[in-house]
C-alpha cells in the first residue's frame, strides 16, 4: 500500500535527519542527566522511605513517579521537534502537496517520535535505577510493556499536539499547556502499574491497569487519526 | 519513475474529458486583516501555458497555494481536473508545484531528498533515474552532497527536478528564475521549454515579465489581490506598450 | 436503578435540546438572539433572587456544617454552566471542522469562555465550603480532580487562540484542541476513579436535606438560564467583532 510505504519513508526520513543533526537528542540526553540528578539531590539520595517499609530510600520508593516525570519532560523536547525539521524547510506545505492520506504522515511522525522516545528510555531506566539502586532485573519484560503502553499514549497525543501547534511562535510553551491536562490518565494509569511491577502486585491488579492504559491509548490514537488531516491544515 | 503518466480515465483521476485543468471561482483568501486574493476567477485548459504575473504582495504565490490544495480558500472553490480536492486525492499525482520556498530537507543529500518525494509521489524510486533527474537539472556532481550547502540557485535547481520527479500533467511554478545566476536562469529555461514541448500545462508566476512572455501564450495580471488582465501574450504586450506611451507623453510635459 | 435512568435519561434529552439550540444560534439573526438572550436573563434574575433568598435565609441550618453549608446553593449548580459550556464547546467546534462556517466558531468560543467562568466559580466555592466542613481545601477524588483537568483544558483553549491572530486559523486549531480535551474529560474521570478505589478516600457527602432541595433546585435551574444568557450574549460579541472585520472587506471585495 501506498500509505503504508510513505509513512515508512517518513520514519527514515526522519531518523536519518535525527542521527545526523543530533539535535534532539543532545538536548535529550542532557535534559534527562539533568533531571536524574537533580531528583537526587533534592529528595535526598538516602533519606529514608515512609510507609513502603523494608529500608528504603525515598528515591527507590518514589522512583515509578520519577521515572515517568523524566519520561515526560524529557520527551516533550523531542515532540517539538518532530514538526519543527518540516517547519525549518519552510513549512509542512510539501507534505501537503504529496497524495496520499494525510494518516500515512501522522503514522509516520508517530512512529519516528516512538522509536527515538524508546531509545531514551532504554538509557533512562537502567541509569536511573543504577543511580537510585534499584533491582529491576527479574521485573525488567512487564516493566517494558508498561513504559511501552504509556509512551504509545503519550506520543500519540504529543504528535498531533506538535502538528498542530508547529507554526506557532508560542509552540514551545503552548505544546505542554495543551499536552498536559490529556496526559493525565495516561500519568496516572502508567505510574500505578509501574509501581505495582516493581513493589510487587499481591492482588493482581496489573493485568487490569495494563487493559486501562491500553483503553486510554486507543481512544487518544483514534480520535487523534481520524483528525490530523485537519491539524495539518495550513 | 517506473510509473508513468497513464493516459486518463477513472482510475487515474484525471477527467477523460477536455475539462479544465484548473477552475479557480470567486476566489478569496486573508490572512488576520490581510486580504491576499479578492474574488479572483480563472481557468485554466490543458496544454495552456499561463504566466501569472504582478508586482509584490499582489497575490501570485498565495493563488499559487490556492489552487495547489496547500491552503484553504476563505470564499470560493477550486477545482483541479474538474473536481474539488480531498484528502488522499490521487489527482495530487498529476500536480508538479515548484513552491515559493524550497521544502528540501537540509540535512539530507540531493539523492535522499529525490528519493523521500519519488515514495511521497507513490512512485518506486530507482537510482540510476533519480540521478538521471540530477543530471537534467545539472546537479548530477552534487548527488551525495547534503542540500544545506548548496547554494539558492542548487536548491531551485533540485526543486524543480523534485517537482517533475512524477511526470505530472499540470505545473505550477513560484519564481522559478527567483535568486539564479546567468547559468541557472539557462536550466531553468531549457527545462521549461521542454515541459512546454512535453504538452504540459504550464502556470508560472515571476517577475522575469520579458521570459515569462517570451514562453507563454497567455498572461494572466494581479495587482492588490485582484486579476486586472487576462488574455494572450500579444494583448498584455499591447496594453504594456501603450501603458508607457502615455507615460512617456505625460512625462514630457 | 429506574430513578437513575429517568434521571440520567432526562438529563441527556435536556442537553441535548440546550446544543441543538445553540448551534442553530450560530444562523439566527443577531435581534432574535439579543431578544432571546434578554428574555431568557431575565428569568434567570427573577429564580436567582428567589432562590438565593430561599438558600440563604429561609431554608434551615444544616445539623453538622453550620451555615457554611449554604454556598452549595452556588457550589453545585455552577457545574450544570460548565457541563452545557463545555459541551457546546464540543458539538460547535466538530461542526466547524465540518463546515467551516464562522458562526460555529463563535458559539464555541462562547461555550468555552462561560464555561470556564462557571468552572472557576465551582472550583473556589468548592474549596471555601470544603476547609471549614472536611479541613480541607482540595482532594484529587475523581470529580473533583475531573473538574480542575477541564478548567485547565479549556483555559489552554483560550490562551491558544490568543496567540493565534488570523480567524479561520484559529478556529480551526482552537476547534480541534476543544475536541480532544473533551473527549479527554470522562477519560480523566474514569481512570482517577478507578485509582482511587483502591485507596481509602473520604468521599463527600450526597445526600441533601428535604428542606434545602427545593431552593437547590431553583439554583440550578437558574444557573442553566444564566449560563444561556451569557452564552448568547458572549456569542454575539464574538459574532459582531468578526463580522466587523468581515463587512469591511465584503466592501472591498464587492466593490469597484
Amino acid at each position: 500500500m501506498g500509505d503504508l510505504r510513505r509513512a515508512w519513508a517518513l520514519v527514515r526520513k526522519d531518523l536519518l535527519t535525527e542521527r545526523r543533526s543530533k539535535a534532539a537528542f543532545n538536548a535529550m540526553a542532557f535534559f534527562a542527566a539533568m533531571v536524574l540528578f537533580i531528583f537526587s539531590f533534592a529528595l535526598g539520595p538516602d533519606a529514608p522511605g515512609m510507609s513502603a517499609g523494608a529500608g528504603q530510600t525515598l528515591l527507590q520508593y518514589l522512583w515509578p513517579g520519577l521515572l515517568w516525570v523524566a519520561i515526560f519532560f524529557t520527551g516533550i523536547l523531542a515532540l517539538g521537534r518532530s514538526f519543527q525539521v518540516e517547519q525549518e524547510s519552510g513549512g509542512m506545505e510539501a507534505l501537503r502537496l504529496y497524495p496520499g492520506d494525510k494518516k500515512a504522515i501522522y503514522a509516520g511522525k508517530l512512529a519516528a517520535n516512538l522509536i527515538i522516545l524508546a531509545a531514551m528510555e532504554v538509557i533512562l531506566i537502567p541509569v536511573s535505577a543504577v543511580l537510585y539502586n534499584i533491582d529491576l532485573i527479574t521485573k525488567l519484560p512487564a516493566l517494558l510493556g508498561v513504559v511501552a503502553l504509556g509512551t504509545l499514549g503519550y506520543a500519540a497525543v504529543g504528535t498531533f499536539y506538535a502538528a498542530l501547534t508547529a507554526n506557532l511562535r508560542a509552540r514551545d510553551v503552548m505544546l505542554p499547556v495543551l499536552l498536559f491536562p490529556i496526559m493525565v490518565p495516561v500519568v496516572v494509569a502508567a505510574v500505578k502499574a509501574t509501581t505495582l511491577v516493581v513493589r510487587g502486585d499481591p492482588m493482581g491488579e496489573l493485568w487490569v491497569w495494563l487493559r486501562i492504559i491500553a483503553l486510554i491509548d486507543l481512544v487518544l490514537l483514534t480520535v487523534c487519526t481520524l483528525t490530523f488531516e485537519f491539524a495539518i491544515e495550513e | 519513475m517506473t510509473d508513468r503518466a497513464e493516459t486518463a480515465g477513472p482510475a487515474s483521476g484525471m477527467p477523460a474529458n477536455g475539462g479544465p485543468v484548473v477552475a479557480a471561482r470567486q476566489v478569496s483568501k486573508r490572512y488576520a486583516r490581510n486580504w491576499a486574493l479578492r474574488a479572483v476567477d480563472l481557468t485554466v485548459a490543458r496544454g495552456e501555458l499561463v504566466s501569472l504575473l504582478g508586482p509584490n504582495g499582489s497575490g501570485k504565490s498565495t493563488l499559487l497555494r490556492v489552487l495547489t490544495g496547500v491552503t484553504r480558500p476563505t470564499y470560493g472553490e477550486v477545482e483541479l481536473f474538474g473536481s474539488a480536492l480531498r484528502n488522499g486525492d490521487e489527482k495530487r499525482k498529476h500536480l508538479g508545484v515548484l513552491p515559493g520556498m524550497s521544502y528540501l530537507y537540509g540535512e539530507l543529500t540531493a539523492v535522499e531528498n529525490l528519493r523521500f518525494a519519488s515514495v511521497m509521489y507513490g512512485l518506486t524510486p530507482v537510482q540510476e533515474e533519480l540521478v538521471d533527474a540530477l543530471a537534467h537539472v545539472g546537479l548530477a556532481h552534487a548527488a551525495e552532497q547534503q542540500v544545506r550547502t548548496f547554494s539558492s540557485g542548487m536548491r531551485k535547481r533540485l526543486a524543480l527536478a523534485r517537482a517533475t520527479l512524477h511526470d505530472p500533467e499540470l505545473v505550477l511554478l513560484d519564481e522559478p528564475y527567483g535568486a539564479l545566476d546567468v547559468e541557472g536562469i539557462g536550466w531553468v529555461d531549457r527545462f521549461i521549454k521542454e515541459l512546454r514541448e512535453g504538452g504540459k500545462t504550464l502556470v508560472i508566476a515571476t517577475h522575469e515579465i520579458g521570459r515569462a512572455l517570451a514562453l507563454c501564450d497567455r498572461a494572466v495580471s494581479l495587482r492588490g489581490g485582484r486579476v486586472v488582465f487576462d488574455g494572450s501574450t500579444s494583448d498584455y504586450e499591447g496594453a504594456i506598450a501603450g501603458a508607457t506611451e502615455s507615460v512617456g507623453l505625460e512625462a514630457k510635459d | 436503578m429506574i430513578g437513575r435512568i429517568v434521571v440520567y435519561g432526562s438529563a441527556f434529552v435536556i442537553a441535548g435540546i440546550v446544543v441543538i439550540q445553540t448551534i442553530r444560534l450560530a444562523k439566527a439573526p443577531k435581534e432574535k438572539a439579543m431578544r432571546l438572550g434578554t428574555i431568557v436573563g431575565i428569568v434567570a434574575l427573577a429564580l436567582l433572587a428567589v432562590g438565593l433568598v430561599l438558600g440563604m435565609f429561609v431554608a434551615p441550618t444544616e445539623r453538622m456544617m453550620g451555615d457554611v453549608y449554604r454556598i452549595m446553593f452556588i457550589h453545585f449548580p455552577s457545574w450544570v454552566g460548565t457541563a452545557a459550556g463545555y459541551l457546546i464547546a464540543f458539538i460547535a467546534s466538530i461542526m466547524y471542522i465540518k463546515t467551516r462556517e464562522q458562526g460555529y466558531d463563535y458559539v464555541a468560543v462562547a461555550g468555552a469562555e462561560v464555561g470556564v467562568l462557571f468552572n472557576v466559580t465551582g472550583l473556589i466555592t468548592g474549596a471555601l465550603w470544603g476547609r471549614p466542613t472536611w479541613g480541607v481545601y482540595w482532594t484529587w477524588d475523581p470529580r473533583l480532580t475531573t473538574t480542575a483537568i477541564m478548567a485547565i483544558t479549556f483555559a489552554g483553549y483560550l490562551v491558544l487562540r490568543a496567540f493565534i491572530e488570523d480567524p479561520e486559523g484559529r478556529a480551526r486549531v482552537s476547534s480541534l484542541v476543544a475536541i480532544v480535551g473533551f473527549v479527554n474529560v470522562p477519560i480523566v474521570y474514569f481512570s482517577v476513579r478507578w485509582w482511587r478505589t483502591l485507596h481509602q478516600v473520604q468521599s463527600s457527602p450526597e445526600t441533601v436535606d428535604l428542606a434545602m432541595v427545593w431552593p437547590l433546585r431553583l439554583m440550578m435551574l437558574g444557573f442553566l438560564l444564566l449560563f444561556l444568557f451569557m452564552l448568547t450574549r458572549r456569542y454575539l460579541l464574538a459574532r459582531l467583532r468578526g463580522e466587523e472585520e468581515l463587512d469591511l472587506v465584503r466592501m472591498e471585495v464587492a466593490g469597484d
